[in-house]
């Protein structure tokens, strides 16, 4: 039941024309910034590897989330948009199975999002580079921007990218999912995560030059931007930040279910 | 004899001599033959200008506290920003922002729920479109060129040269903005495509000042500048005039 359900789900959300749109954005975007760090950095050794791992920390996380936002503002007022709530107090079986739903597609879309911008950064590195060893230790490579210590190979760097980067975009997936439950229109929501993202870069990159204020550096320190970019690696370790996030998902996702939305037109 | 013949037929035609005219027959007659005849419509010019001038009111009549509070954002930022800010960077990604910012609210009430209503108006949606359009576009311009001023007086560098690459890349935003406008509102007539196109705007003045990407952008040559405004301009003058000649969006 609930398979069919998802795929249902899965196909309205592939389905958008929106999607499409901001994939191809970020497509050439990537493409872009990759292109701009291939004429900057100097001549070295396994630079298909750096260049893969250090791809989202340094450049990939400012619009990693952008995509993803758009997502959940199709995904949950579609069916306000399309006046269909009378419809919707009419489903089979109930609000809460409804909304479960959408999450789990949203999660399966994070998990595409993240492996597509990996998938376009290592397409790019490869035409400019050729393939390293993936066995290779993170040693030889040099200075990369995660300092993680310990003994890695790459394909595990790039794994535990992968984990970490998935659970810190469906947190905020959570969050923004909250949020668009109270408000109707996907254009406001499409601004409201936008708005969360660019506020705290801006003031992360030039405000704070002129206001050095502790609250604003705590906001900063502590926003989605800082989880997205890998910082708070530097404030907690691996498992602390684990434990956390999975945590922090499972009360928000009980949280979104259990709270009371939007539910029938005016 | 004849003259004789000719009094008589006389006589016989003289009650037929002033046929009466059916005053009624003729109205209908002239009124069928006006509903055949091509009617004369006023020139495109005239229609555009009244159009125009409609727009400029709309958009100043509804945004005016959006497009004030813009300028006067712009300014303090070129006033308050140290001198050592690369002011170049951020001429380049300001100058479509009023598109940006009114671009989405052209088709609030023209949407697809309108589309019917629509059929009853006298000026059909393309053309209403096309007005709008140029009307954003020129209000983008005006700031650019208050942009450009302040820009010419904030760097203190007299190169001239830089300065006239900086004017010429100005432009080719509005324009790509002002294009792809075009092209979705046709295409899509959805107010969250155009969030996306925003965001994407966004990612890319991100990207601009954050990473090497705008050195790079600023030592293409400018001769490319000027080609690639040349062919977005042409571009959007004949999209205009083809969207201006579109037929009426039916219903089904």
């Amino acid at each position: 039941m609930v398979s069919t359900l998802i795929r249902m789900e899965l196909k309205k959300l592939v389905m958008q024309k929106e999607i499409h749109i901001i994939l191809a954005i970020c497509t050439l975007m990537i493409g872009l910034s990759q292109k701009v760090y291939y004429s900057v950095e100097e001549v070295q050794l396994y630079r298909f590897s750096k260049s893969l791992l250090d791809f989202v920390p340094m450049v990939g996380y400012l619009f990693l989330l952008f995509p993803i936002i758009v997502a959940v503002a199709r995904v949950l007022p579609f069916e306000y948009e399309q006046k269909m709530m009378e419809l919707l107090a009419t489903y089979k079986y109930g609000r809460k199975i409804f909304l479960l739903v959408k999450l789990i597609v949203l999660f399966c879309y994070c998990a595409f999002i993240v492996f597509y911008f990996f998938l376009v950064a290592g397409i790019i590195s490869y035409f400019f580079y050729g393939l390293d060893n993936w066995m290779l230790d993170i040693e030889s490579i040099g200075y990369m921007y995660i300092d993680l210590g310990g003994e890695w190979r790459v394909w595990e760097v790039l794994a535990f990218e992968y984990v970490y980067l998935l659970l810190s975009t469906f947190t905020f997936v959570l969050c923004l999912f909250l949020v668009a439950q109270f408000v109707r229109r996907s254009i406001f929501i499409m601004l409201i995560g936008g708005a969360t993202f660019l506020v705290v870069e801006l003031f992360d990159k030039y405000v704070t030059r002129f206001i050095n204020h502790d609250y604003i550096n705590l906001i900063i320190k502590y926003s989605f931007n800082r989880l997205v970019n890998f910082e708070f690696l530097n404030v907690f370790t691996f498992p602390q930040l684990f434990i956390g996030l999975i945590i922090g998902m499972l009360l928000l996702i009980i949280v979104n279910i259990l709270v009371e939305g939007i539910t029938v037109n005016d | 004899m004849s003259k004789k013949k000719d009094e008589k037929i006389l006589h016989i035609l003289e009650p037929h001599a002033h046929i009466p005219i059916n005053q009624q027959h003729k109205e209908s007659v002239a009124a069928t033959l006006k509903a055949f005849v091509p009617v004369s419509e006023q020139s495109t010019k005239v229609i555009f200008k009244q159009l125009f001038r409609q727009a400029v009111m709309e958009i100043w009549h509804r945004q005016k506290i959006a497009l004030c509070t813009l300028f006067l954002l712009l300014f303090s930022f070129y006033l308050i920003l140290p001198d050592s800010f690369d002011y170049t960077l951020l001429f380049l990604v300001t100058t479509p922002l009023p598109l940006l910012l009114i671009g989405w609210r052209i088709l609030e009430n023209l949407g697809e729920d309108m589309v019917e209503l629509l059929l009853t108006y006298k000026y059909t949606f393309q053309q209403l479109l096309c007005a709008k359009i140029v009307a954003i576009c020129s209000i983008a311009f005006i700031y650019y060129t208050f942009l450009g001023i302040s820009l010419i007086f904030a760097m203190n560098e007299n190169l001239l040269q830089s300065i006239l690459q900086l004017l010429i890349m100005g432009i080719t935003p509005i324009l790509i903005w002002a294009v792809v406008l075009l092209i979705v509102q046709i295409q899509y007539r959805s107010n969250s495509i155009w969030g996306i196109f925003s965001m994407g705007w966004i990612l890319f003045s991100i990207l601009v000042i954050y990473t090497p990407l705008g050195e790079m952008l600023l030592a293409v040559h400018v001769g490319f500048y000027v080609l690639f405004n040349g062919i977005l301009f042409f571009s959007l003058v004949k999209l205009l005039s083809k969207t201006w000649r579109l037929e009426r969006v039916t219903v089904g």
